[in-house]
């Protein structure tokens, strides 16, 4: 278990985070041990404990994603963070 | 009243011989208030006396229809105004329906079908097969779903601004009609207040709109810059043009287009491009006027 790779899902859609949980338990190594509806609460659990990974939903409530990264890589910049998006668009991307 | 014809002998000296007073204005009486237009000509004689002639008309009906029909257009302005904000507030709620709704379980019917066909047997081809088309036909689902919200409201103009909502929508032009649109913006720090940006997303929109369906151009440039406090939209394509027939009957969605601008308290003109095509240029407030005083500035006249 503490050779896990920590993974933590904000997404406000909990089908989503279920569909990405289901995912990654097929993979052995890692973990999610937290999930989060919006950014404020993803914010929130960065500062409780350590992670490894985080997977971060761009559009969110309460703080969107890239807001949320903007701030994790400002408290935590070595912590790796993946963003998610429904949206096709590449200003999302270049934003990020 | 019938009109009336009058003539004044005045000893005034300062009139133009020969030069037309065209007044209007109105009287205050117990009852109605009576409008009068006064047209007359002066004449000098050689004592010095100046004479004038002319004619009084009773105008009260005209102005009152007059009035009338400003008011109607004020309230027609104010319904349209109405209608275009509950118009607004279905599409964002229809949007978020599809995005949060419909497209969460979208993904997630992929990621099922992306296990189930991971975990098929080597052998089984032909049911290999039938699931990556689900999970094809369940990815071009998705993207159906995401486009059609992003037309509906898009969220990247609430999160980003206008700048990058023009650029997605520039994008999604070019993939969905082939045709490339450029984008052209003079500062990335354009943000009118948000009433404005959606106005502005929504010409943009129409006027792709209507490139696709009536242009027959190969390339549209987008130009979205700041012009003395102003905002100037111009879009500007390599079609086929617009003839002066068409300027004559102008199309509906031209219509909208002048309307939306109209109520921001802007400009529009649409002509003839300077190398051929249609050129559709817009120029609104940065900052939208406002008939009502502000509640800070009432508070400080109360206090």
């Amino acid at each position: 278990m503490a050779d896990k790779i920590h993974v933590l899902i904000a997404d406000d859609h909990a089908i989503v985070r279920q569909g990405l949980k289901q995912i990654l338990s097929e993979t052995e190594d890692m973990l999610v041990t937290g999930e989060a509806d919006d950014g404020a609460e993803a914010l929130g659990l960065a500062r409780q404990q350590p992670w490894d990974v985080f997977l971060l939903d761009v559009s969110m409530p309460n703080r969107n994603g890239i807001d949320t990264l903007k701030q994790l890589k400002k408290e935590f910049p070595r912590l790796p963070v993946l963003i998610l998006s429904m949206h096709p668009e590449e200003q999302y991307a270049v934003r990020a | 009243m019938a009109n009336a014809a009058k003539g004044w002998r005045l000893p005034c000296a300062t009139p133009l011989h020969g030069t037309l007073l065209n007044w209007e204005g109105h009287t205050r009486g117990r009852t109605r208030q009576k409008w009068i237009n006064l047209r007359s000509t002066p004449h000098r004689f050689d004592n010095g006396v100046v004479e004038w002639r002319g004619i009084a008309t009773n105008i009260t009906e005209s102005k009152e229809s007059e009035a009338e029909l400003r008011g109607s257009r004020q309230q027609l302005a104010e319904l349209s105004s109405h209608l275009e904000a509950a118009k607004e507030e279905e599409r964002e709620r229809i949007s978020r329906d599809i995005h949060d709704e419909l497209g969460s379980i979208l993904v997630f019917l992929k990621i099922e079908a992306a296990q189930l066909a991971a975990k098929l047997p080597a052998d089984a081809t032909k049911l290999r097969e039938k699931a990556h088309s689900i999970e094809t036909l369940l990815g071009q689902a998705m993207s159906t779903a995401s486009r059609v919200a992003r037309e509906l409201r898009p969220g990247i103009l609430k999160e980003f601004g206008l700048p990058a909502a023009i650029e997605c929508q520039a994008e999604d032009f070019s993939q969905r009609f082939g045709i490339p649109c450029r984008v052209q913006c003079d500062e990335d720090g354009i943000e009118p207040e948000p009433d404005t940006s959606l106005a502005l997303f929504r010409i943009a929109q129409e006027a792709l709109t209507n490139v696709a369906k009536h242009a027959h151009a190969s390339l549209v440039v987008m130009r979205l810059s700041r012009e003395s406090g102003n905002i100037l939209l111009e879009i500007r394509d390599n079609g086929r043009g617009i003839s002066q027939l068409d300027m004559q009957k102008p199309r509906s969605s031209d219509c909208g287009i002048r309307e939306r601008v109209s109520s921001l308290g802007g400009e529009f003109a649409i002509g003839a491009a300077e190398h051929g095509g249609t050129h559709l240029v817009l120029r609104v407030p940065g900052i939208r006027p406002t008939n009502r005083p502000r509640k800070k500035k009432m508070q400080r006249k109360l206090f």
